[in-house]
């Protein structure tokens, strides 16, 4: 069993996920070491300790698709232009934007994948490698305190039943609150969401907050939802006997 | 609500040290070993992520972590020597954040850094130390206000001859580092006015550490004197800072091969949370003297949670102070 299992020194250690929905980015990490992600885009935490892969569905029928299969040691970080990081591609419309540049060491295979059994977007993740070695599934990753689950947290403790991942047509939403003529998707935003499917289904509205508000505005936030669910006919799921504050 | 600042009198922006308690996961610095290659990009990274929590809280003032740039100096480790100039544009960049969100970055080396020691080899250590500290922070492109804190060192069983040693030390460092250094009072020796005899010869400005002052005030300086003395010591131009911890009152468990142990508190060690009723007092007395501005490291073991608690009790207990505490 690698080090990486049993050394506790090493458990404590973190981990940044990051979604690949191409080949290309995960043969590029594997032979030449290194992945880009656009400062621009870049999630609230990038600093880690080791980088992993979710390979979305693009991954077709690989078995690899849709899970965390591997891993690597991040080495260094490097700030660098499109154009000074794909010289081949100089010519592109975004040449002069700042990428992080992560070289890591080489991939190592997980003993377990970790898999998404939901259909929850994902987006970056932060973790430790104690989680992501005994995750069974992606949505175990996340660390407490992390906007969605503070949200979730204080609509449950509102009276409230929200219901995790589900898709709006093609259209996956974090949270889902069931209302009288269809369904409140609400969707937990930032910068570097990297979506697979565009566009809501019908019968669902679907509300955007960032994630950074969550924290800075957590009774707006709820304010705003409550707002949503009276326009929408209010919600269907309130637990009885007790007036919704939010 | 933003912090809306006084338009006149003294203003105190609050800080803390290193380690962030209020997110889980971020970290100061890339603390791994060094057969794991730690490197000072991975340390930018991090310190990037918590740029962008001190935005969220609105905190000003952030000590990094000492080991940020890990085995930079390390004689037996040269493959770490180079971060500096391998990590040139990550400096420049998060120098450049800290600037457009108004972050006074200061760092505050170990206590092995001792100019003052006796072995002339440890104190030349010491002096490559703080060399390549102030690099660092050259690197980042910060201003004269990004200072390295530190300590006189030990004694020696000879006070004056360690003061004099350390003045002498600080008189040679090179004008881009001796322009960084700045001097605490310690809590066993080294007191005021030690440390203002050092300033006085080298023009260091003085850290006033108000619980090492109160732990070692041999020529009984009241707190607010002290205050006035160490503003004094700093340039114009330049935002002095102070230390602010309260002492440690609660027993404590220790535990070591399974058996318990309880440990009585020691007045120079930290408390977790600030005395907010002692704080409360230090500030009203510096507003009500009309002091020059000043920052507080805040030196407390809950680190940013400390920080975000004592704003809420100013704002309660000393509502008339809160427009002057960032």
């Amino acid at each position: 069993m690698a080090k990486e299992y049993t050394d506790p020194y090493n458990l404590k250690r973190t981990v940044l996920v990051a979604v690949v929905n191409n080949r290309a980015d995960l043969r590029r990490a594997a032979s030449e070491g290194w992945y880009r992600i656009p400062q621009r885009r870049a999630p609230r935490r990038v600093g880690a300790d080791y980088l992993a892969f979710y390979q979305t569905g693009a991954f077709g029928n690989e078995t690899e698709a849709r899970t965390i299969s591997y891993y690597a040691a991040i080495r260094r970080y490097q700030l660098l232009s499109r154009a000074e990081l794909l010289p081949d591609e100089a010519e592109h419309a975004r040449a002069e934007e700042y990428y992080f540049r992560i070289e890591i060491g080489p991939l190592m295979r997980l003993a377990r994948p970790v898999p998404s059994t939901t259909f929850r977007r994902l987006t970056f993740i932060h973790t430790t490698l104690a989680r992501l070695l005994d995750a069974k599934d992606v949505t175990e990753l996340k660390l407490e305190g992390e906007p969605f689950q503070t949200l979730w947290s204080a609509l449950r403790a509102n009276r409230l039943r929200p219901l995790p991942n589900r898709l709006a047509g093609a259209w996956p939403v974090d949270i889902a609150l069931r209302v009288r003529n269809g369904y409140l998707g609400i969707q937990l935003d930032e910068a570097s969401d990297i979506r697979e499917a565009p566009g809501p289904a019908e019968r669902w509205t679907v509300l955007r907050i960032p994630e950074s508000r969550i924290e800075a505005d957590l009774a707006g936030c709820l304010r705003e939802v409550g707002a949503a669910l009276v326009d929408l006919g209010g919600s269907l799921d309130a637990k009885p006997g007790r007036e919704i504050v939010i | 609500m933003s912090y809306q600042p006084v338009p006149n009198g003294t203003r105190v922006r609050l800080g803390f040290p290193v380690k962030v308690l209020g997110a889980p996961g971020l970290r100061s610095h890339d603390s791994r070993r060094w057969q794991n290659r730690p490197h000072l990009s991975v340390s930018l990274a991090y310190l990037r992520d918590i740029f962008l929590y001190l935005e969220r809280r609105e905190i000003r003032f952030y000590r990094m972590a000492g080991q940020l740039a890990p085995y930079l100096t390390h004689p037996e480790l040269p493959a770490f020597h180079s971060q500096l100039d391998e990590c040139s544009t990550e400096l420049a960049a998060i120098g450049d954040l800290a600037r457009q969100q108004g972050v006074r970055l200061t760092l505050h080396p170990g206590f092995y850094v001792q100019l003052s020691h006796p072995d002339p080899a440890l104190a030349a250590r010491s002096s490559q130390e703080l060399a390549a500290a102030a690099s660092l922070l050259d690197g980042m492109g910060l201003d004269a206000a990004s200072v390295v804190v530190v300590h006189v060192g030990g004694g020696h069983a000879d006070v004056p001859a360690a003061l004099d040693r350390f003045a002498r030390a600080a008189n040679l460092l090179p004008e881009e580092v001796r322009r960084r250094v700045v001097l605490e009072n310690g809590d066993r020796q080294f007191g005021l006015r030690d440390v203002l005899w050092v300033h006085r010869r080298t023009g260091i400005p003085v850290v006033l550490d108000t619980l090492h002052h109160r732990c070692h005030n041999p020529d009984g300086i009241p707190q607010l004197d002290a205050l006035k003395i160490a503003l004094a010591t700093w340039p114009e131009d330049i935002c002095p800072k102070i230390h602010v911890s309260s002492p440690r009152t609660a027993v404590r468990t220790l535990y070591r091969d399974g058996e318990a142990r309880v440990q009585m508190p020691l007045p120079h060690q930290h408390s977790d949370f600030l005395h907010p009723f002692e704080v409360v007092d230090l500030l009203q007395a510096a507003v009500s003297a009309q002091l020059r501005s000043f920052d507080i490291m805040l030196e407390a073991k809950a680190k940013d949670v400390a920080l975000l608690r004592l704003r809420e009790q100013i704002n309660r207990y000393a509502p008339n102070l809160a427009r002057h505490v960032q």
